[in-house]
């Protein structure tokens, strides 16, 4: 064997450092390459959160609102295992917890514009004000994005945003008028419900209300049908007949909007 | 292969090209561990970004990084070559766990503040210089086990074919 096949020979040894350091200087290179795209490519992915859109009353005292937000990924790499939450507070970030949600785990592809949509539950049956349902106010909203960009960057966006919240029964009054003495000596009690609906949802079903006197005994019910649109002002009465054995009066009346599914508890009131 | 005909085969590359090629890399890496990281540092500044770590420091590990791969270019006809391709490997091992450690960032943009988190992308380029250590140990034990052998197979055209 002469020297000449000498050099042609590589040994394993060499062959293993050789191998390493060119594949070390080819990987290098693949991940500065993926850095540069996916730096420029993620430099043009636009989230943008649309206010609360519409909602809907959902089961027993619970106001179901629909948002989304909206992801831009004009690059080459996907957002994937996107998930939304949602926290809306009163008062301020450190008030009451009024509503959360969620959206499931959704993927952007590269070149795609994604709606993610979620949904915020208002739980009025859990302690919340129910002033909530007769006044406006500013909810604290805080918005959650997780995310994984191009396989290997964790991204998490936490947008604040303050909301407004339009009270379904905007200035709810509940009015009982004084009785007329009926012939076979009942009573009957006009009684008028108004209120504008400040919600971003149509309000459609009936006011229930019951009369209760002085020791929470039912005197009488009524029905009130409400139909009402979305900034519509809704005003409208009936007559509720009750036995003269039962006085109401100086009692409380207890509202409630019900519908086919679901139910919604107001504000009680005291008779005068 | 004995050590005596591996070792009488070899003859290095001059001086000349030896400095020729070493400035070569050197200004490659310069670029590649100083210039380009501070560039893109300053950008994220602009961008109202504060990076993981101070511009000082990591142009001064980028120099550091720099010479040591220069170093290694230099050497490579020499058994230093191996010794230094470890610790080249080593610095780029600490330099990325250095980045690393600092994961996540946190940066306001539009209002939202957004974290970022770059933990997997540093253990996976972990593997480049865990691939360049390996290369430095192999070529620290065949030129320890066999003197000679790789710097004939790397400089082919230096053998003298007598």
């Amino acid at each position: 064997m002469g020297p000449g096949s000498r050099v042609a020979i590589r040994p394993a040894l060499y062959q293993l450092g050789e191998s390493s350091r060119t594949l070390s200087l080819v990987g290098a290179i693949l991940l500065v390459g993926f850095l540069l795209t996916a730096g420029y490519s993620a430099s043009g992915v636009r989230p943008s959160a649309s206010p609360l859109a519409r909602g809907q009353l959902a089961g027993t005292n619970t106001v179901v609102l629909h948002s989304n937000l909206t992801v831009s990924n004009p690059g080459l790499y996907p957002l994937s295992g996107l998930v939304v939450q949602a926290q809306l507070r009163l008062g301020g970030p450190s008030g009451a917890l009024v509503a959360t949600g969620a959206s499931a785990a959704t993927s952007v592809p590269g070149r795609t514009v994604a709606k993610v949509a979620f949904d915020i539950t208002v739980p009025f049956g859990s302690g919340l004000p129910t002033s909530l349902l007769t006044q406006d106010a500013t909810l604290a909203g805080w918005f959650w994005a997780n995310a994984t960009y191009a396989g290997l960057f964790g991204v998490h966006l936490l947008l604040p945003e303050n909301l407004s919240w339009g009270a379904p029964f905007y200035g709810l009054a509940v009015h009982v008028g004084t009785p007329a003495s009926q012939p076979n000596g009942s009573l009957a009690f006009p009684v008028t419900v108004a209120f504008v609906n400040h919600a971003g949802f149509p309000l459609d079903g009936q006011v229930t209300y019951t009369l209760e006197n002085t020791s929470g005994g039912v005197c009488g019910t009524g029905t009130i049908p409400v139909d009402a649109p979305v900034g519509s002002e809704f005003q409208q009465g009936s007559t509720t007949s009750v036995a003269g054995t039962c006085d109401p009066r100086g009692g409380t009346i207890l509202v409630a909007f019900t519908g086919d599914s679901w139910m919604l508890s107001l504000p009680s009131e005291a008779l005068p | 292969m004995s050590r005596g005909r591996g070792m009488a085969a070899y003859r290095p590359p001059s001086v000349g090209s030896r400095a020729g090629g070493g400035s070569i890399v050197a200004v490659v890496l310069f670029v590649a561990y100083v210039l380009v990281p501070v560039v893109l540092f300053s950008e994220l500044r602009a961008l109202a970004i504060t990076p993981p770590v101070a511009q000082t420091d990591l142009a001064i590990a980028g120099v550091v990084l720099a010479a040591l791969g220069t170093a290694q270019y230099l050497l490579k006809p020499t058994r230093a070559f191996g010794p230094v391709s470890i610790v080249y490997a080593l610095a780029l091992l600490g330099y990325l766990d250095w980045l690393g450690a600092r994961s996540p960032i946190s940066f306001a943009l539009q209002g939202a503040t957004v974290t970022v988190g770059y933990h997997t992308l540093i253990l996976i380029a972990s593997i480049v210089p865990l691939l360049a250590l390996l290369g430095g140990i192999a070529a620290t034990l065949e030129d320890a086990t066999e003197p000679g052998e790789r710097v004939r197979v790397d400089f082919p055209r230096a053998v003298a074919w007598r």
